[in-house]
């Protein structure tokens, strides 16, 4: 199941570079750094997951308590979860690393590419 | 040192530009949390929800008052358990019955084109097996050779009776068989909507998935220490269901049991 949903999101995130292609060529071809480039993408992907790991404690953690889900069983579950997380961190790192260095080896081609 | 301040300049310039376009399309940057929220909440509501039913049907099982062990034959055995190996097992002191089960295959409701069913094959001590798991349908078994579980499409509509039911294995003729319905969620907890083919082990010998061995909850540990003198190879791999981790020999690995609860069933 994590796996599945790991390539799922994998996936979506992948669009999402897509989508902003423009906006990081741009920055790309106004002379950003490979740092600022990754750390504009990493903090964002960053932002993106802690949000959704709060939200997810939150739906998660009030469904537990309201069902009386043994500690045993919920572990079962965060397990899955951070094998989800580490799946999805791991994958959308190589993803945005290799958007990024693509952006900065031919911005302008990168661009034309629409 | 020029540089430098250029630098810090144009990082806040592209920070600031950044924050601008970000929050110009707050609504891609919101749809990837509610993708990243739901999958990461479905992953866990999937796996707790699956652990949960898993330590239902370890309770229902101990509600019966019997521990079942299941033996298996390990990666590096040298031979398959058959047959025999699981019938030899039915005269353990203590135990009420001894069933082995033939791998998984599938079969399809009423012709080839109909609703997929997974099919079994089972053999061993089954009137025994029902007597304990359906005690108030045994007296209607009359050898059915199709058993039905109670959850399975099959069954939706019928209650006890022996019936004559059309189905079509795969790599086989579609076949009628008379059939029952009986609960058979003792063989493990993924045998939920499935059924099973009755085959006679008498006078044959062939590989078999797995024994399990049905005993008395007070006969339990002569039961496993009984297993673990014919088996003394690390042949004997698993138990069926239950917390409590037992290891009573150093090659038998017994991972979990079934623990008797009450005093009903023996």
């Amino acid at each position: 199941m994590w796996l599945i949903a790991a390539a799922a999101f994998l996936v979506f995130w992948g669009m999402n570079l897509r989508l902003r292609r423009p906006e990081f060529g741009v920055y790309a071809i106004s002379g950003a750094q490979p740092r600022d480039l990754l750390i504009l993408m990493g903090t964002e992907f960053a932002a993106i997951i802690g949000v959704s790991v709060g939200l997810t404690t939150i739906v998660v953690g009030a469904k537990a308590v309201s069902t009386g889900v043994e500690i045993s069983d919920l572990a079962v579950g965060i397990r899955a979860a951070s094998r989800f997380l580490i799946m999805v961190i791991v994958g959308s790192g190589a993803l945005t690393m290799s958007e990024c260095s693509r952006l900065l080896s031919s911005g302008l081609e990168t661009l034309k590419d629409r | 040192m020029a540089s430098s301040r250029l630098r810090s300049f144009a990082s806040r310039r592209l920070a600031r530009e950044a924050l601008d376009n970000l929050r110009a399309r707050l609504g891609l940057t919101m749809a990837m949390v509610l993708a990243a929220t739901s999958f990461l909440t479905a992953t866990m509501v999937t796996e707790t929800n699956a652990a949960v039913e898993t330590r239902s049907y370890d309770r229902h099982l101990a509600s019966l008052g019997y521990y079942i062990l299941m033996v298996g034959t390990a990666k590096d055995a040298p031979t398959p358990l058959t047959t025999a190996d699981c019938d030899a097992l039915g005269a353990i002191n203590g135990v009420r019955a001894a069933l082995w089960l033939g791998p998984a295959g599938d079969g399809r409701w009423i012709d080839e084109n109909g609703p997929p069913v997974p099919i079994r094959a089972i053999g061993g001590d089954v009137e025994q097996f029902l007597a304990i798991s359906n005690p108030t349908r045994v007296s209607s078994w009359d050898g059915a050779s199709l058993l039905i579980d109670e959850g399975s499409v099959m069954a939706a509509g019928r209650i006890g009776d022996s019936f004559t039911v059309r189905f079509h294995p795969a790599n086989g003729a579609a076949v009628s068989s008379p059939a029952m319905v009986v609960s058979l969620t003792m063989l493990g907890s993924g045998m939920a909507g499935n059924a099973v083919v009755v085959t006679s082990s008498v006078g044959k010998r062939r590989p078999v998935e797995v024994c399990l061995v049905i005993a008395d909850g007070e006969a339990r540990s002569g039961a496993m220490a009984a297993v673990s003198v014919v088996y003394p190879a690390p042949r004997a791999i698993r138990t069926g269901g239950f917390s409590a981790t037992l290891t009573n020999s150093s090659r038998l690995r017994v991972t979990s049991s079934i623990a008797k609860v009450s005093g009903c069933g023996s």
